[in-house]
């Protein structure tokens, strides 16, 4: 269980990510894992990368999504396990130490429906990486691991 | 019906150590019905000295440099034939690809894009490189959307367009065909290994990164794989 306190920094050093179409698409360099998250999820994944806590996350989501109220709490907690499980985001000393004040949302200007956030797991797409694929050299080992 | 030849493109641009192993390379095919364009895009190295030997094997195109996507929609308005191929010119095909791709395709008459496996290969010089990579995933036959292995319906360009020009040359062809996948295009994959992908210091690929636009071609092949896989359980 994860304090609200807490927060979780996203693994810079491994993890690619953009945000597309609301939809948050990730790839784990080091172990040539896709994953993406859909809406709330990708809300969730802006919210950690601007510093907010678990806590403010939450919040920020039950203000966000119709319906959130008495679910995001527990929902947000399997999917930020699961995405340190993935190693996708990070607890580290230095994500708290983090001095940068959240940026201030703007007010939703209508609420959307509140869906469980999902982190869905690609694990089977590595053809992708070879559709144009990489030669070796260092940004090619990362991509590739070392397995 | 579609004519059964087969125009086999091959687009290249300062390659004059490696493009006449890829012309040999579909001359020797057991497929009878080929033409071969090679469309030279802008090259300033000896290139047209090693293409032009080959006479009326070949038909050569020179062009002002436009970029992989422009000289591949070069050769395709050049070609005359039912089917399109491409070779890059550092690539090699196995005697047998078009034979094997156009069987399945007498087979299969609605299918639209045809790829196969393919392996890498080590060009001369980096053998030190080969043997760090020999039990890599790289040294593996992969199986994956790459050119050099695909064998095209002309009409598709028709259906769904050309390449497009003007964008990142390493994922052009790729974001073509899943243009064509996601428009109803007809797409498999041969698993047998028919191309051979050379790797050399020159490879565009080489020192690959993550961008932006590849994270875009992520999204896009996983929509389209939803896609499918929705369709194929109804």
């Amino acid at each position: 269980m994860l304090s609200p306190d807490v927060r979780l920094c996203p693994n810079e050093q491994d993890v690619a990510a953009k945000i597309l179409d609301g939809e948050a698409i990730m790839i784990n360099l080091a172990n040539g894992t896709y994953y993406s998250l859909d809406k709330v999820g990708a809300v969730v994944w802006e919210l950690l990368d601007c510093g907010h806590t678990v806590g403010q996350v939450v919040d920020q989501i039950e203000q966000r999504f119709e319906g959130a109220a008495g679910k995001a709490a527990s929902d947000i907690q399997d999917l930020l396990q699961a995405m340190l499980e993935e190693k996708i985001v990070l607890q580290t000393d230095a994500c708290n130490q983090r001095e940068s004040d959240p940026p201030a949302h703007a007010p939703p200007t209508g609420m959307l429906p509140y869906q469980p956030p999902r982190l869905q797991i690609y694990r089977d797409m590595a053809d992708l990486l070879a559709l144009e694929p990489p030669t070796p050299g260092a940004a090619q080992e990362k991509l590739w691991g070392d397995s | 019906m579609e004519s059964r030849r087969v125009a086999c493109v091959i687009p290249t641009f300062n390659a004059d150590a490696f493009v006449a192993e890829a012309i040999e390379s579909v001359l020797v095919q057991t497929y009878a019905e080929t033409q071969i364009i090679v469309v030279d895009d802008g090259s300033t190295d000896c290139t047209e000295d090693v293409v032009r030997p080959f006479g009326r094997k070949i038909t050569y195109l020179p062009q002002p440099h436009r970029g992989a996507a422009a000289a591949k929609n070069a050769g395709i308005r050049a070609s005359r034939s039912g089917f399109v191929a491409f070779l890059d010119a550092d690539d090699l095909w196995h005697p047998d690809k078009l034979t094997r791709q156009m069987a399945l395709f007498e087979k299969q008459p609605g299918m639209d894009l045809l790829y196969t496996d393919y392996k890498n290969f080590w060009a001369r010089g980096l053998e030190e490189e080969e043997k760090e990579y020999q039990d890599h995933p790289l040294s593996e036959a992969t199986s994956g959307w790459s050119i050099s292995t695909l064998l095209a319906k002309r009409s598709v360009f028709r259906r769904f367009g050309f390449f497009e020009v003007n964008v990142n040359e390493r994922h052009q062809s790729l974001m073509w065909a899943l243009r064509a996948a996601k428009g109803g295009a007809a797409v498999q994959v041969l698993h047998d290994v028919l191309m051979y992908r050379r790797l050399h210091q020159g490879n565009q690929s080489r020192g690959w990164t993550v961008d932006a636009e590849f994270l875009e071609l992520v999204k896009a092949w996983k929509d389209y794989r939803q896609t499918r896989t929705e369709k194929d359980a109804e």
